[in-house]
């Protein structure tokens, strides 16, 4: 595997037309490392997914690129303006869309989006423009003079992501944004992302769910304790499989014996466990199933389910990084 | 692209939406006005609903003539009412040396000694001179641990020094407007009567007429116990909105970190002030407390919010959690109104705990509005409990707001 920096898929330096530039991020906690030299950029239009575990140092990375966070190391440019701390000018540009509900529960959205526009430094008839505009995007208009506590999850929700987008900012940052939300809020808000990324704006997007940044992502970078380990596109970082396969094999009984045995396959490239499940990538999936069964009989393990899973962005996790997903 | 707010600009926005909320917090009226209010009045009804605490002064009437009559006649009974009900007993002895005594032994706070020969250095000498002779003077001794006591006996041996310098003024005017008055042998007897009948009503009036009424005191002590719960609770704001991620996403707006403190400082500062006068106004209209001067007592209100403020900014700067910032908030409030007298009668704190209240801004500020209680008027007369309110609010909250970072998210 290609060290981040030197990886041919991670290298836009030359395309100009960039909205955010973050070069050798690196942030630490005390002894801990929680994002260790991460590089990316973002054009405009653009969807980048920041996919990984919880714990995998994507919070640390957003807030660091919404200059909240100081690096360590490392610089972030966000429509040409640096952005830290030090340089708030920048943060006008982005519009940060926290994972919790970054919002005054006792005011209304209208007031919370007119506080949030106006340290955005909208002002007079522009803010009550702005602040209308947002509220029909996520469809609260009928509710903007109501207290956020009176809302549903999904509504606070909705309302969260309309501060964001108040001031029309260049790049828009979801950190989770659907995370504890039910399955019609999810979808609604999946919809507004992919439309917002289709008018032009340039998107950052961090999930642990691999079918979100599936579907919403036009580039992909994997993260995992604080490394960025692979980056492109579903089709290119799929194809880093090669003739891999995602075997998932669901088993009662003692795991450890039947994961050490199975590491000693030869087919086998990494093997993970969890909550009862194996997963395995192998080099042909279909031809691996036997040898797989008979070890894990062998290994004192009862199988009862087998699945050959297609080659998919959790696969290619796997592969990148010895572990699941849900891990 | 957008600007980068001014810090006042940044901390003008931060600020409105801090006191929007606390408007809206049913919970900060009643801590913040109504709470301190209803204590008062419970606890001045406890003591009886009237000027029910008293003050011992001792006098040595070394010239034992009618103007020593006067001061104690003045000062315990102005109105030639019962004398059960005054403020200040004074508490005849014989002499210097048993004055000293006492106040060395604590049993009086302080003493006011009239020389021998006083009267006699106040009278007419001839006709054509009578404002050339310096009167003697009027000693005060004081046990400088017993602050208010002490500023009392100052205030009545200066109240009777005025008064008896505002007759011989008159009587000189009079006497050099027309000599011949002087040859008229029924003069001296004239300026001795005026003397007798003005000097017991003006020091009973102006120092200590009305001036002690419980609620003048409690209304400011439970103000300030209540200002560092409801100051505590906003200081904590900054805890609260890291928690919430609301802070985290004021940080990504474009301000500075500077702006979100000075923001958050000045809804606090705020948010007392106003608690502090709607007590104060509220108190004098409705249960007719005088608190006095009301530029001193602005000038001390203004002093010991900000006192309160920065003691907590300094705990919310220290504190890891809310729930510790809180907790140690609870603590130091009532820790200071208990020893720093919130809860007892002017005078009534022992020696030693007197000496060591001195160390919480409850004492200073109450020693300050009881000086202003007491008919002081102007800023001198409270300039040094404001002076050191004020040192106490700029050194504590200076170092809570370097404490107070604003941090990770």
């Amino acid at each position: 595997m290609h060290p981040p920096n030197q990886d041919p898929l991670l290298s836009r330096a030359g395309d100009d037309r960039r909205v955010a530039v973050c070069t050798g991020l690196r942030r630490s906690f005390g002894e801990r490392i929680a994002v260790d030299d991460v590089s990316f950029s973002i054009a405009p239009g653009e969807t980048y997914g920041l996919l990984g575990p919880n714990g995998a140092g994507k919070t640390t990375t957003i807030s660091m690129l919404c200059g909240v966070l100081e690096p360590d190391a490392g610089t972030v440019e966000v429509g040409g303006r640096p952005v830290s701390p030090r340089h708030p000018e920048g943060r006008g540009a982005i519009g940060y869309v926290p994972q919790d509900l970054a919002l005054y529960p006792d005011l209304t959205a209208r007031e919370n989006l007119q506080f949030f526009g106006r340290l955005q430094g909208l002002r007079g008839r522009r803010l009550d423009e702005r602040t209308g505009a947002v509220l029909e995007v996520v469809g609260l208009v009928d509710r903007a003079d109501d207290r956020i506590e009176s809302y549903s999850g999904g509504m606070k929700r909705r309302a969260n992501i309309a501060v964001g987008l108040l001031h029309e900012p260049r790049l828009l940052v979801l950190d989770e944004p659907t995370v504890g939300v039910d399955p019609q809020s999810r979808t609604a808000i999946l919809d507004a992302v992919d439309t917002l990324g289709g008018e032009g704006l340039a998107v950052l997007y961090t999930t642990h769910y691999m079918e979100e940044a599936a579907r919403l992502c036009d580039r992909i970078g994997i993260i995992d304790e604080g490394r960025l380990v692979a980056e492109g596109t579903r089709r290119e970082l799929i194809a880093r499989l090669g003739s891999a396969s995602h075997v998932r094999i669901e088993a009662i009984g003692t795991l450890d014996a039947f994961v050490n045995a199975a590491h000693d396959l030869p087919m086998v490239r990494s093997v993970s466990t969890s909550d009862g499940v194996v997963d395995v990538t192998v080099d042909d999936g279909r031809r691996s199933i036997a040898a797989l069964v008979e070890t894990a009989e062998h290994s004192g393990v009862e199988v009862a389910a087998v699945e050959v899973i297609e080659p998919d962005l959790e696969a290619v996790f796997l592969h990148m990084t010895g572990k699941a997903l849900r891990d | 692209m957008a600007r980068v707010h001014s810090t006042l600009s940044g901390a003008r926005i931060v600020a409105g939406l801090q006191l929007r909320r606390r408007v809206r917090d049913r919970s900060a009226l009643l801590q913040g006005i109504i709470a301190p209010i209803v204590l008062a009045v419970i606890i001045t009804t406890a003591f009886g609903g009237g000027r029910s605490f008293s003050i011992e002064i001792g006098v040595v009437d070394l010239d034992d003539g009618d103007l020593g009559t006067a001061l104690v006649t003045g000062a315990t009974d102005p109105a030639g009412n019962d004398s059960d009900e005054s403020d200040v007993e004074l508490i005849a002895l014989a002499d210097r040396a048993a004055a000293e005594r006492a106040i060395d032994d604590e049993v009086l706070p302080a003493a006011i000694v009239i020389p021998d020969g006083f009267a006699a250095s106040l009278a007419p000498d001839g006709a054509t001179d009578r404002s050339g002779r310096e009167p003697l003077a009027v000693e005060v001794l004081v046990d400088p641990g017993r602050e208010l006591p002490s500023d009392v006996a100052v205030t009545i041996a200066t109240r009777f020094a005025a008064s008896i310098e505002s007759t011989r003024l008159a009587a000189t005017t009079a006497l050099t407007a027309d000599p011949a008055l002087a040859l008229d042998p029924g003069a001296d007897a004239i300026i001795a009567d005026a003397s007798e009948v003005g000097l017991p009503v003006t020091l009973g009036a102006t120092a200590f007429g009305e001036g002690f009424d419980p609620i003048t005191y409690f209304a400011p002590s439970m103000a300030i116990l209540f200002a560092f719960l409801t100051l505590g609770a906003g200081a904590r704001t900054i805890i609260v909105e890291r928690r919430e991620g609301t802070l985290a996403r004021i940080r990504s707006t474009p301000i500075t970190d500077r702006a979100v403190l000075a923001g958050v400082t000045a809804s606090v500062v705020v948010v007392g002030l106003v608690s502090f006068i709607v007590i104060w106004q509220v108190t004098s209209a409705v249960f007719g407390a005088d608190w006095g001067d009301p530029a001193g007592v602005l000038l001390v209100i203004v002093s010991t919010v900000l006192a309160v403020a920065g003691i907590s900014t300094l705990v919310t700067g220290f504190a890891r959690t809310e729930s510790q910032a809180d907790g140690v908030t609870s603590v130091l409030a009532f820790g200071f109104a208990l020893v720093g007298g919130g809860f007892v009668s002017p005078g009534d704190l022992p020696d030693t705990l007197a000496r060591v209240a001195l160390i919480t801004p409850n004492r200073w500020a109450l020693d300050a509005f009881a000086e202003l209680a007491a008919g002081a008027s102007g800023i001198p007369a409270v300039l040094t409990p404001v002076l050191v309110l004020t040192g106490i609010g700029l050194v504590t909250g200076a170092i809570g707001l370097s404490r107070s970072s604003l941090g990770a998210p």
